[in-house]
């Protein structure tokens, strides 16, 4: 993946593009807002990770004129700020996901590789398929190698989520904000909790599991078959 | 303001004092003036008739009784109004000559007052057994008297209705101005911090007074804001390196070649950093919240499809813990918040709740609405929490004794009450015999 990082601090920069750099990825970096808004004009990218507050021109402002541009591609916000409304902020700006400072690298790297390839929101299917496990989006209903599975609604959610990004690793706190919509981090393990209970009813009977356990990320649903 | 309050104003009270003071002080001027009026007044009347008297006894001795007798005649006819009267007496009081005066025996001439009008009175027995008497009216120096006392009287009347007058004009313009200085004491005391006394430009001890409490006051703002700035700015700044502590670890922790221990003990490192930075960031989240600044993201909901939802989540994680959990509340209650924060609430006191307890605990989140309002309440039948100790439990960092070795930051309750107070509610906890139950009980408002 093409990626752009605009970061003011040194630190922090040099941690991603490093870690991306280590990946695979061609990263490019933007100390200041106008040098940032510069580059993600003048080339394509797949991502853009970007500072909430940077000197001069802010993360706000630049998503906001690239938005207002015509710029679709996916912006990742990086902020220090524990801020309540910042999310809130920055996503109504036009930034598709939303990272606080500090973060595990994996959390990262989940995101941005949910982002590169989210679906245009008009294309969104009305089955998922992973191996010989199928979701009925219309029918709310989920089988597996024909026999049909109860899930109750947030069992459900969690394997749509799951399932939307097959093959991508997802985090814990992406599971918290996109199936529970919960902004915060309980203390206690409710996502595990669900997920032991999902693997019950999807994996258990079922010979080959199809949701792994990534140590030190999180989770992720394939047909390793 | 009622008459009884000034009364018993202490301004009232020295209005009352400088009125008796200056009582006082007229009374003992009016005796002075009194007194030495009458004794010059009376000292003239005697001086005249002493030399009179003088005059005559010369005459007597120059000449003999027979000039006497002329003359006293002649005095005593020839007198003005208010002048002196002149007798002389043969025994047993037969006047010879002049007026029939009061005879004596006087040893010492005094005013006197016989049958009526006061008089001052000289006599003398002369060698030829006649008596020689010289006297005066003096009833108008008691006219005199009698004048100086009235008016130092209605003087002194006077001036203690003025000072009575005053002391009330007084006490109701020092209250004002102090009264202003209680509400503002009083709205501080209530929170507003902003509140200040009015001072005028006259700069008198009022307006000192209250420039300074202003100053105080200010001061005290300032230590508060930037209390909290410090405490802002130790949260942001500690958050910098420890993010970077983060990053080090995460970096290294991703280095290839590692072994399984090494490995773990990095994850271990990190999760720990992540704790602390978990602590700093509820911190700040908690003074964001009482800053009041997320009251835009309020939005009508129902509290208690918001709590069931809840409570249906947590179910599992409940019974994986060996607790049950249920939730009571059918009706939509509706109320005005902030749907994140409200969460975050409600999970709170379940995790809170399922820390608390000990295996086997059973936990009820209910939603009613009693007459007072929408209330929310997590009850548990654990150990509970010792009555003097329950109201501290939504403290900062307060941690019962015997919960100092389960996990948690100490914040959870801190930032239930927060977010409590932010939608104008209260969250309190109560015995429920045996365990706590929390509750969260909103305002009641017009639908």
């Amino acid at each position: 993946m093409k990626i752009l990082v605009i970061e003011d601090d040194t630190s922090t920069a040099d941690y991603i593009v490093k870690g991306l750099t280590e990946l695979g990825h061609v990263v490019d970096h933007a100390a200041t807002g106008r040098d940032g808004l510069f580059l993600a004009a003048g080339q394509s990218y797949d991502v853009m990770i970007i500072d909430r507050m940077l000197p001069g021109l802010d993360g706000l402002a630049i998503v906001k004129t690239l938005r207002g541009a015509g710029v679709k591609t996916p912006v990742l916000f990086l902020t220090a700020l524990a801020g309540i409304d910042d999310r809130v902020d920055g996503l109504s700006a036009g930034a598709d996901d939303y990272l606080v400072k500090p973060f595990a690298f994996a959390e990262l790297v989940a995101r941005i590789t949910a982002l590169s390839r989210r679906p245009p929101i008009n294309d969104q299917p009305t089955r998922l398929t992973v191996g010989n496990l199928e979701m009925d989006l219309l029918k709310r209903k989920v089988r597996r190698g024909g026999t049909e599975i109860d899930l109750q609604p947030r069992e459900f959610r969690l394997l749509e989520y799951l399932m939307q990004n097959a093959g991508r690793v997802v985090t814990r706190t992406m599971l918290l904000e996109n199936v529970w919509d919960y902004h915060f981090d309980p203390r206690t393990n409710i996502v595990e909790t669900h997920v032991s209970r999902l693997r019950g009813k999807i994996d258990k009977d079922f010979g080959t599991p199809l949701i792994e356990t990534v140590r030190g990320s999180g989770y992720m649903i394939r047909d390793a078959a | 303001m009622t008459l009884p309050r000034i009364f018993r104003t202490a301004s009232f009270r020295f209005a009352i004092i400088i009125a008796a003071l200056i009582l006082v002080s007229g009374v003992v001027l009016g005796a002075i003036v009194y007194r030495s009026v009458s004794g010059a007044l009376e000292e003239q009347v005697a001086d005249q008739v002493d030399r009179e008297f003088a005059h005559l006894i010369t005459e007597y001795q120059t000449n003999g009784i027979e000039h006497l007798t002329l003359q006293v005649n002649r005095r005593q006819n020839s007198r003005s109004r208010d002048a002196l009267d002149y007798s002389l007496q043969g025994l047993r009081g037969v006047v010879i000559a002049g007026a029939a005066l009061p005879a004596g025996p006087f040893t010492t001439p005094r005013i006197r007052g016989e049958g009526g009008a006061p008089l001052y009175i000289r006599t003398k027995q002369l060698p030829g057994g006649e008596t020689l008497i010289v006297g005066t009216d003096v009833n108008w120096i008691r006219n005199v008297q009698d004048k100086i006392l009235t008016a130092f009287a209605s003087a002194l009347l006077f001036t203690a209705a003025l000072a009575l007058v005053g002391g009330l004009w007084l006490s109701s313009r020092f209250l004002a101005r102090l009264d202003a200085m209680t509400r503002t004491a009083a709205s501080i005391v209530a929170g507003d911090l902003s509140s200040r006394v009015p001072v005028s430009a006259r700069g008198d001890d009022f307006d000192r007074l209250g420039t300074a409490f202003n100053t105080m006051l200010d001061r005290l703002a300032a230590t508060m804001d930037s209390l909290r700035q410090v405490s802002n700015d130790i949260a942001h700044d500690l958050r910098t390196p420890l993010t970077r502590l983060r990053q080090t670890l995460d970096e290294a922790a991703r280095k290839p070649g590692g072994n399984a221990e090494t490995e773990q003990a990095f994850d271990a490192a990190g999760e720990q950093v992540d704790d602390i930075l978990s602590t700093f960031s509820a911190l700040l989240r908690i003074a964001q919240i009482e800053s009041g600044a997320r009251r835009k993201g309020f939005a009508r909901l129902d509290l208690a499809a918001l709590a069931s939802t809840i409570a249906d989540d947590f179910r599992s994680v409940a019974e994986e813990q060996g607790r049950s959990l249920t939730f009571a509340g059918a009706e939509p209650v509706f109320i005005e918040g902030d749907r994140d924060l409200l969460t975050q609430l409600i999970v709170n006191l379940i995790e809170n709740a399922l820390n608390h307890t000990p295996a086997g605990a059973a936990i009820a989140v209910s939603v009613t609405h009693p007459a007072e309002g929408p209330r929310l309440a997590v009850a548990d039948n654990g150990q509970g929490v010792p009555e003097a100790e329950r109201s501290r439990i939504f403290d900062r960092f307060y941690r019962l004794e015997t919960s100092r070795t389960t996990p948690g930051s100490g914040l959870g309750l801190s930032l239930v009450a927060a977010i409590a107070d932010l939608h104008g509610a209260t969250a309190s906890a109560s015995d429920n015999a045996p365990g706590l139950v929390v509750n969260v009980q909103f305002s009641a408002r017009p639908a």
